[in-house]
């Protein structure tokens, strides 16, 4: 599997992660809580920890501390990066293996 | 002399209120036709054809609307600037079709761009998206075909 289907698959590999992209990709100045962003997608923190955490390691989301709270943000340059590797990878043979 | 011949539709079309041409499409100055019971009832079957087109027409046309917004905020407008100029949107109104050409490029994940499509349809046409339930895309788009056709007849 290419580096580009990896992303592919981290950014859709279930429901949550793909509600997150979205909320993050329509706002993208958006820094709230783990807690206060499953509200936002209608989930709970719990259901949404392995999402963020895959979505943090990809390096599309970002964790911060402010005062005593952790907060999610989108990397805006990783995002663009990312996001363009899977266009190079369409625009190509842009084919899924799975 | 010229006499452009008009199909029946395009009477119809061109004045309801006009007594209707013969099914040969010549002009008449008879009124008794538009009066004749046996020309009524087509025309108010073509009527409903006409209305029925349009209503598809405009559900299309807002699924199409849909389905590039899902895609731009799920992946971004270069991925869907990518999926338009190969054409892999054009039969976007024909799930198995949308189906087919999601699943070759993402894979797995296609189905989470169905459902991500189909909750955008669903907040636009007011409809309640529950995601506990199964999930059909084609079964999905019937509901809210149905309920984008309620919805144009209540206006």
């Amino acid at each position: 599997m290419s580096e580009a289907q990896q992303m592919i698959s981290t950014l859709l590999f279930s429901d949550a992660r793909g509600e997150l992209l979205v909320l993050f990709h329509r706002n993208p100045g958006l820094v709230d809580t783990i807690e206060g962003v499953a509200r936002r997608i209608g989930r709970t923190e719990v259901s949404i920890e392995n999402d963020v955490r895959d979505l943090v390691y990809l390096g599309v989301l970002k964790t911060k501390k402010i005062g005593t709270s952790e907060v999610i943000l989108l990397d805006r340059a990783r995002d663009r990066e990312v996001l363009g590797i899977i266009a190079t990878h369409i625009k190509g043979d842009g084919r899924s293996q799975n | 002399m010229i006499r452009r011949v008009f199909s029946y539709t395009e009477l119809i079309r061109l004045d309801d209120s006009r007594p209707l041409a013969p099914l040969g499409g010549l002009e008449t100055s008879s009124s008794g036709l538009a009066k004749s019971t046996g020309y009524e009832r087509p025309s108010q079957n073509l009527r409903k054809e006409d209305s029925r087109l349009a209503n598809e027409r405009a559900f299309s046309s807002l699924l199409a609307a849909c389905i590039s917004e899902s895609i731009a905020d799920a992946l971004g407008n270069d991925v869907l600037s990518i999926l338009v100029s190969k054409g892999l949107l054009d039969n976007a109104e024909n799930p198995r079709e949308l189906a087919g050409q999601l699943s070759s490029i993402f894979g797995n994940g296609s189905k989470v761009l169905e459902r991500i499509i189909v909750k955008g349809l669903y907040q636009r046409l007011k409809i309640p998206f529950d995601s506990n339930l199964g999930f059909d895309y084609g079964n999905a788009l019937e509901v809210a075909r149905d309920a984008h056709i309620l919805e144009m007849r209540r206006r």
